[in-house]
């Protein structure tokens, strides 16, 4: 018995000695952001470096991809869904060393629903349109009152957007050196080369973070990634590891590879609005010629799931239609003859790719290469450089077909939007996404959002291809790298190196 | 030659001027805006107009041009879209990684080059000759982005030199870290310009040696070391300057296929980063820069021919 005991004594001991303080690490990705305030400035690499790390909300998205309490302790939600009462964290403070108060709140929603964005300076105002009015009957309480119910409300607080900085920074600071509440402070931004985060010695969470310093080196070549990283340079390639470098790294033991499936969705649109793509015979058609299992194989040597519509395993009320409008060439040759093409006849169009996404390119010539392969149909690929494929693609909707991740959680509800670059105008579907918004309970929300998934999945509005992984790698000594892709960010709080 | 130095430079300031007027329409053409560069596909239409807003894009072209001029006259090449910082300064930084590269890629290019190339001349015909031709091909054919790779594998991966495979975060604070991140990017753009250069050298050399100068210079029983040394190189080098003029200027941009390799901060990739995120300021600033280099090259070869050249004259 005095044995076991001493057993358990030293493992405890054991567990609690073994994060071991101190040490940096230095972490590749892919692009340099042009300002690194989420609110003022979109991009999924602002959000991967300081979401949570430097900046946070009063909820936010864990790892596996649940809302959890971040500067807000708890809430409760009344029984209308109209009001959301939020019971602040006491004593924490900003990096500048000043309380975090709920004025910074109100001040920041305040921002945050300003219609006029020139004034602002904030981001999507749209997504606070609910927002009756925000109260705060005490410090340490913050009373949001909708003016109907919104399931996705507490998902919009969890964005990158509703991240607080002190009220009183200006804004144009805290967008080349963001400040916030977490587990790091904003060291330093060396334009081309990196970002240095130092930690918080303040962090409201005894004991975190364990590093002393975090960079996030941008390099854009997958291959200068992959020698850094066997050199030393490097401790880890957050995410976009090449596939074959991703095979490379698994057989070295002084590597970990990750690999799981994030809420990025490979999805190639369609232009719905015009002719052929206007048709569905033709839309369903191109889905049945292209073999996904072969892209995620071929392209991605592997690393994908397969979906089916817009929506990726692990996201909250997701249907498996991996299986729908299966690869059959046959039936896509029957539908596309139904619609007048044939291979004496053929449809001839134009795919456009962005030059810059490694993973995109390979996904859409390989999946173009199976078009081709088909006989009905001549596609010719346009690589332009992505600004060029923003301006055409995405802002104008000049164009046929195309290829882009959508990184973004829970973005199903493009498709509602009929200005979206898809040209996707269903009412029936924007009927039952405004379903899912306003449904009284969860059940029912997925109920709606299953049904809108199932009727883009039939209404064959894009070739959702696969869901995009979250490939990279890290140097074995780096301890809780985060298991789930789920979040925006990559989460560094808790991470430690053993020496 | 100091009334045609100042003449030079008076047509130099025209020529930077129409380059500045060139690339500014040039930017206008190419589809795309800083803006959208900036908010990607998550922003809406109204995020995009109260960004133009802010970077002043809703304003008429040739306002913002003649503003960008008015700048640059007074000496502010002005602030960068992307970066929010001023360009002198981001223009200013990368040059301290650039201009090392390349003026240590050219030295090593010409001690390689010209001592080969000689060589090669004057073994014309001969084995030597053959190795030098084919070692110069090997150099010209090989892609840089590949034989930078290869020599991170060989000296880095395999041979474990301490050398790093991207310049350090923190730049030259750390001054031995930063010289040796140079190392391996200076071999990859040395031994490229040594290759084509030593073609150059023999070419040149070769002519030279069949003059009729030399025919005397050697009847008169001089040595073959004083004929090529004395009275052949120094002719024979005039091409030879030239191109390495072009050539320092052309590499200020031109390393940015081995700055991708090896992950350095330096001119080629901020003109690129430039370009693709369409920082109309930032490109101007950059291609005025260059420019002033390619002009000021052009002027430094000139009056170093007179140097070289006692008929040249600038008088």
């Amino acid at each position: 018995m005095k044995r076991w005991l001493l057993i358990g004594v030293l493992a405890l001991a054991g567990l609690t000695w073994a994060q071991q303080r101190g040490g940096s690490i230095t972490i590749a990705i892919q692009t340099e952001p042009a300002a690194w305030d989420p609110t003022q400035v979109a991009g999924a690499d602002i959000s991967r470096v300081v979401y949570d790390n430097v900046l946070q909300g009063l909820v936010k998205r864990n790892p596996k991809g649940e809302i959890v309490p971040s500067l807000a302790a708890r809430w409760v939600v009344s029984n209308s869904g109209l009001t959301y009462t939020f019971t602040l964290r006491q004593g924490v403070k900003f990096h500048d060393g000043s309380d975090f108060t709920a004025q910074d709140v109100l001040a920041k929603f305040a921002r945050a629903r300003n219609p006029d964005t020139r004034a602002s300076g904030h981001l999507r105002p749209d997504l606070y349109r609910d927002i009756a009015n925000i109260t705060s009957p005490n410090p340490s309480t913050v009373v949001f009152s909708l003016r109907q119910p919104n399931n996705d409300f507490l998902f919009i607080l969890s964005r990158p957007e509703s991240l607080i900085g002190p009220s009183q920074r200006p804004l144009t600071e805290q967008r080349v050196q963001p400040i916030g509440t977490g587990p790091f402070r904003f060291a330093a931004w060396e334009r081309g080369v990196a970002v240095r985060l130092e930690r918080n010695p303040n962090y409201y969470v005894q004991g975190l973070p364990y590093l002393d310093r975090v960079n996030f080196r941008f390099l854009g070549d997958g291959d200068a990634q992959l020698a850094g990283l066997r050199a030393g340079d490097l401790d880890a390639i957050a995410y976009a590891l090449l596939p074959e470098n991703a095979v490379v790294l698994s057989r070295d033991p002084n590597f970990k590879v990750f690999s799981g499936s994030a809420t990025a969705e490979a999805v190639a649109g369609f232009n719905n609005s015009r002719p052929p793509f206007n048709d569905v015979r033709v839309r369903r058609a191109i889905t049945l010629a292209t073999n996904k299992d072969e892209l995620i194989q071929g392209a991605m040597l592997g690393y994908g799931t397969k979906i089916g519509s817009m929506r990726s395993p692990g996201e909250a009320c997701y249907v498996d239609l991996s299986n729908f409008n299966a690869y059959n060439p046959d039936e896509a040759r029957r539908l596309l003859a139904e619609a007048g093409f044939t291979n004496q006849n053929p449809l001839r169009f134009t795919f456009n790719l962005a030059a810059e996404f490694p993973y995109e390119r390979r996904i859409g010539e390989a999946m173009v290469a199976q078009l081709n392969k088909l006989g009905p149909l001549q596609v010719t690929i346009q690589v332009t450089d992505f600004n060029t494929w923003i301006q055409r693609v995405f802002s104008q909707a000049d164009y046929a077909m195309t290829i882009i991740g959508h990184v973004e959680a829970n973005d199903t509800s493009n498709y509602a939007n009929p200005r979206y670059y898809w040209r996707y105008n269903s009412p029936r579907f924007q009927q039952l996404y405004t379903q899912y918004l306003r449904a009284p309970n969860q059940t029912k929300a997925c109920e709606a959002l299953a049904a809108a998934q199932r009727l883009l999945a039939e209404d064959a509005a894009g070739v959702w291809t696969m869901s995009l992984p979250a490939l990279g790698a890290y140097r074995a000594r780096i301890q809780n790298w985060p298991d789930g892709f789920l979040t925006p960010a990559i989460s560094v709080a808790e991470m430690w190196v053993r020496q | 030659m100091f009334a045609y130095t100042v003449r030079r430079l008076g047509f130099a300031m025209v020529t930077l001027w129409l380059a500045t007027l060139l690339v500014f329409g040039a930017l206008l053409l190419i589809p795309g805006n800083p803006a959208q560069a900036i908010l990607g596909i998550d922003a809406t239409p109204a995020d995009l107009e109260a960004l133009e807003a802010r970077l002043g894009l809703d304003k008429p072209p040739v306002e913002r041009y003649l503003n960008w001029l008015g700048g640059v006259l007074r000496g502010d090449l002005g602030q960068s879209i992307r970066y929010e910082t001023s360009i002198s300064q981001l223009i200013l930084a990368r040059l301290g990684i650039t201009l090392p590269i390349v003026v240590a890629s050219l030295l090593l290019a010409t001690l390689i080059a010209v001592p080969l190339g000689i060589l090669a001349a004057r073994k014309a015909g001969s084995p030597i000759d053959l190795g030098v031709s084919m070692a110069s091909l090997v150099g010209i054919v090989l892609p840089s982005f590949w034989v930078g790779l290869m020599f991170i594998y060989i000296f880095i991966v395999w041979l474990k030199l301490p050398l790093p495979t991207s310049f350090p975060i923190g730049g030259w604070e750390n001054p031995e870290r930063a010289l040796a991140a140079l190392v391996l990017p200076v071999l990859t753009v040395g031994l490229a310009s040594a290759s084509f250069l030593v073609r150059l050298v023999r070419g040149s050399v070769l002519e030279v040696l069949s003059q009729d100068y030399v025919r005397t210079a050697r009847s008169k029983g001089l040595s073959e070391r004083t004929v090529v040394y004395k009275h052949a190189l120094r002719n024979a080098s005039l091409p030879v300057v030239t191109v390495l003029g072009l050539e320092f200027a052309q590499l200020l941009i031109a390393t940015v296929v081995v700055e991708t390799v090896f992950g350095i901060p330096g001119l080629g990739s901020l003109s690129l980063l430039a370009i693709s995120a369409r920082d109309y300021p930032l490109v101007q600033g950059v291609v005025l820069v260059i420019a002033a280099f390619i002009v000021l090259m052009n002027l430094l070869v000139d009056l170093l021919y007179a140097l070289l050249d006692p008929r040249v004259s600038y008088a």
